[in-house]
Parts: structure tokens; sequence; C-alpha cells
């Protein structure tokens, strides 16, 4: 089965026009959906690129509507929101949720939404068809993964290290998976730490699909062009099949 | 007749507020906590240890001292100081530093991690690692470093890392992001010692806990006699909560949290979460936020660092909701009126913070009545702010 390539690009970085670019390049390199990232004042789980291009994209004037704007205009690829659960209270959930269906959202991402929590979310989600991901760590217990699996309704989000994004990955991610596997039968797609084709490589073998986001946003952030982002999108393509 | 408060649930929320809003790692450490401290809570001989500290180290009880010269001028009822400035590190934050200490200690953490704006906290945190010999890192946002360099200071003197954090605002939520950003890196032999009564359950109950001290010995230290009112200032709300826990149940006595007005609420720079924000989740729990249109979380203003802080502790959200606590704000100028004022009255120079509380209590001492008596929360010393105080050109 084909491995899914899962890319996140900032919202509004650099730019609103030049974030489509990158989406395009994504698309054109060879990904299967991309996680389109609302970017929020207090990004928790996240390292230093995603850090600099959400304060960035939020200087650059970016908001909720603009980010379901650019959403809704494009069409070379599905996309999955990822963002934190404020932006998404404050907007409403009901009319988050229903707006993202509409635009033809596959799912939101959360990543201070353990399924503790959910209860905030889990209705407008429900109600509009349009998917929370939830995210499982290293320190999960199985039990968690088991109650994880039964609401989840899309694909889990692996965190392969104990982390925020951009780390390096550990060498143990293929245990990690089998771990999980044994406790739930939804589809893989691991993220944080995945910087190289060696890295996608290795982490594909095992799972459903890899999640990178650090890596892309760092040839941005060295001034690389979208189609240096495509170039490195397409060598994971090649990498994971 | 008391009101019943079991706050918060088993799901850690404070009605609608607080809970565990937190990445998936840090979900273990949690339970973990939860648990290491609901066991400690019915150990006696945690409490005992407790007590044994705040005795011997911290300098507990701290006196409850009556300012005859306020009282005197106002004319109405006797206004009563809580000296938490006379506790050790100068401020009511050791309180909850050695309570957290003691359970890193029983969960076997080797590494302790904080965040500081003021440098207090920090302060606290340093000191009690080194009483323990425990490695400590504290992280503080670079314009606080800046702002509080005698406190940098100090905890490297107490043989902690400070790091400066450059992200966002560089001041405390900053701080927070990144300590709990090392939280999450670093989750087996790390214990977090936050510094309110924020952040995800169990945070809030066990800082509140902790804190509780303060309201049971006034309580004791006034004894027949209950306050008519007890005023505090509220940043995250650690010493407010700590004042008013043991007289919530109390519907006689009244309880005043004061908020930093900064400017005045009508500008944009403040840091008054509950009297000019709205619910919102920031660092692990919901709670009044200040905050723009698109949920994003807004830079706050304060002439003390310590209150300058967008958010506020849960339990505040819910007593806020439930009218049991009156919040309010007083502006910079107004709190800085008040340090002046009580250093040459008193004799005592309180922090930035506990200025806002002392602004307060000057205007509701005025409507009260004679021989009630008014409890004001001096929560830490003002040494530290008066090079900020020089630099607004009064003396």
């Amino acid at each position: 089965m084909r491995k899914r390539l899962i890319p996140f690009v900032t919202a509004g970085y650099p730019s609103r026009a030049g974030c489509v670019d990158l989406l395009k390049a994504c698309a054109a390199g060879g990904a299967d959906e991309i996680e389109l990232g609302i970017p929020f004042s207090d990004p928790l789980a996240d390292g230093p690129v995603i850090q600099a291009t959400s304060q960035k994209a939020l200087d650059g004037g970016i908001h909720t509507d603009g980010v379901f704007r650019i959403a809704e205009g494009f069409k070379d690829a599905p996309l999955d929101f990822m963002t934190y659960v404020n932006p998404v209270l404050s907007y409403g959930a009901g009319r988050f949720f229903g707006r993202a269906a509409k635009a033809g959202l596959r799912g939101v991402i959360l990543p201070d939404v353990p399924p503790e929590e959910a209860g905030a979310v889990l209705g407008a989600s429900t109600e509009s068809g349009v998917p929370i991901i939830f995210l499982v760590s290293p320190t999960c217990t199985d039990d968690r993964i088991r109650m994880i699996g039964r609401l989840s309704k899309s694909w889990i989000y692996l965190v392969s290290l104990k982390g925020v994004t951009g780390s390096r990955m550990k060498a143990d991610v293929g245990a990690f998976v089998k771990r999980v596997r044994r406790s739930t039968d939804r589809p893989l797609c691991v993220g944080f730490g995945i910087s190289t084709p060696e890295d996608a490589a290795r982490v594909a073998a095992v799972a459903d699909g890899i999640v990178v986001g650090s890596a892309l946003l760092r040839i941005v952030e060295r001034g690389g062009r979208p189609r240096d982002v495509e170039r490195f999108i397409a060598s994971l393509r090649k990498a994971i099949g | 007749m008391t009101i019943p408060w079991a706050f918060p649930d088993k799901g850690g929320k404070f009605g609608a507020y607080g809970g565990q809003y937190v990445p998936d790692t840090l979900m273990a450490n949690l339970d973990e906590l939860e648990k290491a401290y609901a066991a400690a809570k019915r150990d006696p001989a945690f409490w005992k240890e407790f007590h044994a500290y705040n005795e011997t180290f911290a300098g507990r009880p701290t006196p409850l001292f009556l300012a005859e010269r306020w009282s005197a001028r106002i004319g109405k009822p006797e206004i009563w100081l809580k000296r938490e400035d006379l506790n050790h590190t100068g401020s009511h934050k050791l309180n909850n530093c050695l309570g957290q200490i003691l359970l890193a200690r029983r969960l076997k953490k080797k590494r302790i991690i904080a965040e500081t704006g003021a440098g207090q906290h920090g302060v606290a945190t340093a000191t009690v690692c080194a009483l323990f010999g425990l490695e400590c890192v504290v992280y503080m946002g670079e314009e606080d470093c800046r702002r509080q360099a005698l406190n940098v200071y100090r905890m490297k003197l107490l043989g902690a890392t400070v790091v400066p954090v450059h992200s966002g605002t560089k001041t405390l939520k900053d701080a927070c992001n990144e300590a709990i950003r090392d939280w999450v890196t670093n989750v087996d032999g790390t214990h977090y010692i936050i510094g309110s009564v924020v952040g995800p359950h169990p945070y809030p109950m066990m800082v509140r806990d902790f804190q509780s001290v303060i309201g049971k010995e006034v309580r004791a230290q006034l004894k027949p006699r209950l306050p008519s009112a007890i005023v505090a200032c509220v940043g995250g709300g650690s010493n407010a909560i700590g004042i008013f826990h043991d007289f919530i149940r109390e519907p006689k006595v009244r309880l005043y949290g004061v908020e930093a007005g900064g400017k005045g609420l009508k500008t944009p720079h403040h840091a008054a979460s509950l009297s000019g924000g709205r619910p919102g989740v920031l660092h692990g729990a919901m709670s009044y936020l200040l905050q723009d249109v698109w949920g994003q979380v807004i830079p706050t203003h304060s002439i003390s660092a310590g209150l300058d802080y967008p958010g506020v502790g849960p339990e505040h959200s819910l007593l806020k909701d439930r009218r049991r606590v009156t919040y309010a704000a007083v502006t910079d100028d107004e709190a800085l009126a008040a340090f002046h004022r009580l250093s040459r009255e008193e004799g005592i120079i309180p922090a930035l913070e506990s200025a806002h509380a002392v602004a307060y209590a000057e205007k509701l001492a005025r409507k009260m009545r004679k021989r009630q008596v008014l409890v004001v929360n001096i929560s830490g010393r003002g040494d530290k702010d008066i090079g900020i105080v020089q630099e607004h050109g009064h003396a």
C-alpha cells in the first residue's frame, strides 16, 4: 500500500501568497495530503523552526478567516488543519468545524487536546464529519492508546519522540509503532523529527505514513525557494515508495 | 451557613475551567504527579515534614501586623498586614516550592525546572534546590532578565542555571512555554515546579493547597474574630488563593482580588485577565485569558513583572463567575503611590505586586466601618523593585 506523505506548512508563511506556493510545491513533489498550520501565539508543542514561522505569519497579519480562505482556494491536494485549541474555541468550535467541512478538510490536529479534553470539540467534529486526528506519544499507556483508537475516525498521529517538533529522531521508532499497532488498527502516521529521506524510509518501513514539518520550513528559513521544497518532498516520496 | 466548595472535581475542573490541555507526552507525568500528591496529601508524615521546613527554614508563621498609622489615618476598620514579605526569600513563593520539592523527592526526580517572571519564584525554586542538592534550571524571558537583573544573579548564586527566553513577547508567558517544552523533552527525570495556581491539573489544586498555609495562619492569628474583608493581588493568583482558601466557606468574609490595571483598563496596556479577558486555553488550562478576536494571546503590560501575565488560575475564574470573590484592577500609578505610602507610613516596602492590594485596600477601607477587620496580603517585599521605582522618578 502506498505510504502517506504528509508535509506541514505554516499558513501565512512566508506570506499569504508564498504559503500557497509552498502548498503547490508539496503537492507537485508527491504529497498525499498536507497539514496547514493555523499559527498560534503560544505553540508549546513546537520547536524553534515552527515557533519562528508561526510568529512571522502572525506578524504578517494572518488570522483564522485568512487561513480558511487559503484552504478554500487550494485544490491540488487534500488538507488537514493543525492548530491549538484556543483559536478553534475562539472561532466557535461549531463554526470552525462547519466551515472546515465545507472547505473539504480531511481532519483537524490539535496537539494540546488529549482525548480527556476532547469534549470541548468532539461534538462539533462529529456533527461536521471532519474528524479530530489524535496524537499518541511514546509515554502513552496501552489503555490510553485503546481509548484514542476508539475515538479516532481517521489516522493517528504518532509523535516519534519525547519532545517538540523539529527535534532529532530516536532509533526506537519501530518498537513504538509495533506497540501502538497491538492496541489499535487505525492507520499510523509518524511525525516529529523526520528530516531526511533516510529517516523517512526507516519510519515508512513500519508505519503507514510520515509527517514532515520543521525540516521543510527550515529550507525556506534558509532562503530556499518553492522548487527546493518540491525537490525535498520528491526525495521523501522516492524514499518511502 | 457555609458555602460548599469541593473543587476541583475528579477531572481537574473548576466548573468549566481548568483541565489538562497539554500534549499527550505529558499526560503520563501529570497522572503520576496526581497520584503521588494524593498519597502525600493523606500522609501525615508529608505535612509534618512540610511544616517543619516552613518553621525552621522559611520562618513561618509569618506575622500578622496591625498597621496602626494607616488604620488611624482612615479612621474606619483595623487594617492588618499579612507579612509574607518576611517569609524566607522575600515572598510567599517559597511555600509552594517547599511543598513541591518534597513531592519531587518522593518521586525521585533529580532535575527541577521552573519559569519565572519577576524572579521571585525562580529564586524560591533555586533556594529549595540548593537545600536538597537538586539540579535547577529556570526559564526567564529575556526582557524580564533585563528588568530583574538582581534576581538573575541571586539564582546563579544559589547554583541555578538561568535560561533567557527569546521567543514571543520575551516575558513570563514565553518562559512558561519554554519550561513546558523542556518538560515534554525531559519527562523522565524532571519535575516542573509551576510558580502559581495555573497550568494543567493537578497544579492549580496542589499549589493552592501549599499556599493555603497563609489563610490558615491568618485565621489562627485573629481568633476568635474573623476578618470582614481580605485583599490580595492577582497575577496567576497564588498568594490570593493562598489567603482566601480557608475563608471561601465563610460567607461573612468578603474577598477581593486585585489585578494589574497597567495604564488603565480602557487602554490595551494592562494585565487584568479577569476584568478584561474572556475564557480561553493557555498553558494547559481553561481560564479567563487576554486574547484577541482570533484567540491569539495578546501582550500584557504591568509595572509589576510578577503580575504581567495574560492568564489567571482557573479557580479564580470560577470564583469570579460565582461572585464569591470581587475582582478589580488598580493602575500602575495607583500601585506606585501605594508603594510609597506604605513605605513611609508603616516602614514596610512592599513588592509592586503587593502594592496593588495596598492601593485597593486604601479605597475599600474608606467604605468600611469601625472595628471591622481588613486583612491585606503583603505577598512580597519591595527590594527587587527599587530600580523600577527609581526609574519612575518618585522619591
